[in-house]
C-alpha cells in the first residue's frame, strides 16, 4: 500500500501563467540560450503551450527563436 | 445656375476627400497602405510633388534617412579547432566584406568554443561571433552572398532585431550560467537533503509536543494543608532522621 505522502498529486496546468507575460518580453533572442532550454524537450521538440503555460504571441516568437538556433548548431533538430 | 449631373458631384466630391485626406493625416482610412510602405506606393527615387500624396514635402526626408541605415544583426560560426592564421585570415575577410558594403560597426562579440547540438561539417565545437553593423538594406544581399563565399564559414546567419533591441554580450553571461547551473545528479541529491532534513525537523517537533504532554499529565495534585500537616508531623516526629 502506497504512502499517502509518497504520492504527489499533479500540479493543475491550466492555471499556469506565461512566464514571458510577466516579464514583459518583447523579443526571443536565439542566442538566448538558458531561455530557450527549458521549452525543449528531451528529443530537441518545442513543448506544447499546454505543458509550459506560455501563451500564443510568445509560443511563436519561441518557435523562431528556437529554429534560428537549430539552424545555429545551438540547439539540436532532433536528438 | 447649371445644375451638375450626378457624375460630377461624385467626382467633385471624391477630389475633395482626398484633397483633405491629403491635408489632414487623421482622415486616412485605415485599410490603405500606411506611411511605413513607401517602398510599396512611392519607391525610392521617384519624385511625388503632387498634393495628393501626403509624403511629397514634409516626411519624404525623414523616411530616406530611415531606410538608408538600420542595425542587422550578423552571427558567424567558424570551426572551433581552427588554425590560427586560418582564423584571422576568415575574420578578415569577413570584415572587408562589411567595409565594402559601408557598414559601421557597432558591436563584436566573440563567444569563443561552444559545443554545438549536431556535427557540423564534422565539427562539434564552434566559435560563434556577433556582429551588430549599421548598413544600407539594399546590400544586405551583397553581403548574404559574399558571407556564403567565405572559406572557413559553417554558418551565418542575418537578423534584424526589434526597435529598442539592447546590445547584450552574451559569451558572459553563458560563463556565468554554466557555473551557476546545476546538473541534474546534483539537484537530486539536493532535494533529497531537503526532504530529510523536512522529515528531522518534523520529528523533532513531535517529540517536544509528546515530552510537553507528558509533563502536563504527570504534574501532582496539589494537597491540602492538613495533609501537610499531618506529614510535617509525621517527619519530625520520627527518630531515625536526626532532626
Amino acid at each position: 500500500m502506497r504512502n499517502a505522502q509518497s504520492q504527489k498529486k499533479r500540479p493543475d496546468l491550466r492555471s499556469k501563467e506565461c512566464c514571458f507575460c510577466e516579464k514583459e518580453t518583447v523579443y526571443l533572442d536565439w542566442k538566448d540560450y538558458p531561455t530557450l532550454k527549458p521549452h525543449v524537450d528531451y528529443f530537441g521538440a518545442v513543448r506544447k503551450r499546454f505543458l509550459t503555460g506560455v501563451c500564443l504571441r510568445h509560443q511563436k516568437m519561441l518557435r523562431i527563436a528556437i529554429e534560428r538556433a537549430r539552424f545555429m548548431g545551438m540547439l539540436a533538430y532532433r536528438k | 445656375m447649371k445644375r451638375l449631373s450626378a457624375i460630377d458631384a461624385a467626382l467633385a466630391a471624391q477630389r475633395l476627400h482626398n484633397l483633405a485626406k491629403a491635408l489632414d493625416p487623421f482622415l486616412h482610412h485605415p485599410l490603405e497602405f500606411p506611411r511605413d510602405f513607401p517602398s510599396v506606393l512611392w519607391p525610392q527615387g521617384s519624385t511625388h510633388e503632387s498634393p495628393m500624396n501626403p509624403l511629397a514635402s514634409t516626411s519624404s526626408q525623414e523616411t530616406e534617412n530611415e531606410i538608408d541605415v538600420r542595425i542587422y544583426e550578423f552571427a558567424v560560426l567558424l570551426p572551433y579547432p581552427m588554425g590560427q592564421k586560418e582564423q584571422q585570415q576568415a575574420v578578415k575577410e569577413i570584415e572587408t566584406i562589411f567595409k565594402e558594403a559601408g557598414a559601421k560597426e557597432v558591436s563584436k562579440d566573440v563567444w569563443g568554443a561552444r559545443g554545438l547540438a549536431y556535427p557540423i561539417e564534422g565539427h562539434n565545437e564552434g566559435n560563434f561571433i556577433v556582429y551588430h553593423q549599421e548598413i544600407d538594406p539594399a546590400k544586405l544581399k551583397e553581403v548574404d552572398t559574399a558571407l556564403r563565399i567565405v572559406p572557413g564559414v559553417l554558418r551565418h546567419i542575418v537578423v534584424k532585431p526589434p526597435k529598442g533591441y539592447k546590445i547584450v554580450k552574451f559569451s558572459a553571461g553563458y560563463e556565468q550560467w554554466l557555473k551557476e547551473r546545476e546538473s541534474a545528479s546534483e539537484k537530486t541529491k539536493r532535494e533529497r537533503e531537503t526532504e530529510i532534513q523536512e522529515r528531522v525537523a518534523e520529528k523533532a517537533k513531535r517529540q517536544v509536543k509528546r515530552t510537553e504532554r507528558a509533563k502536563t499529565e504527570a504534574a501532582p495534585e496539589a494537597m491540602s494543608k492538613e495533609e501537610v500537616g499531618k506529614k510535617l508531623d509525621q517527619i519530625i516526629s520520627d527518630d531515625s532522621l536526626g532532626i
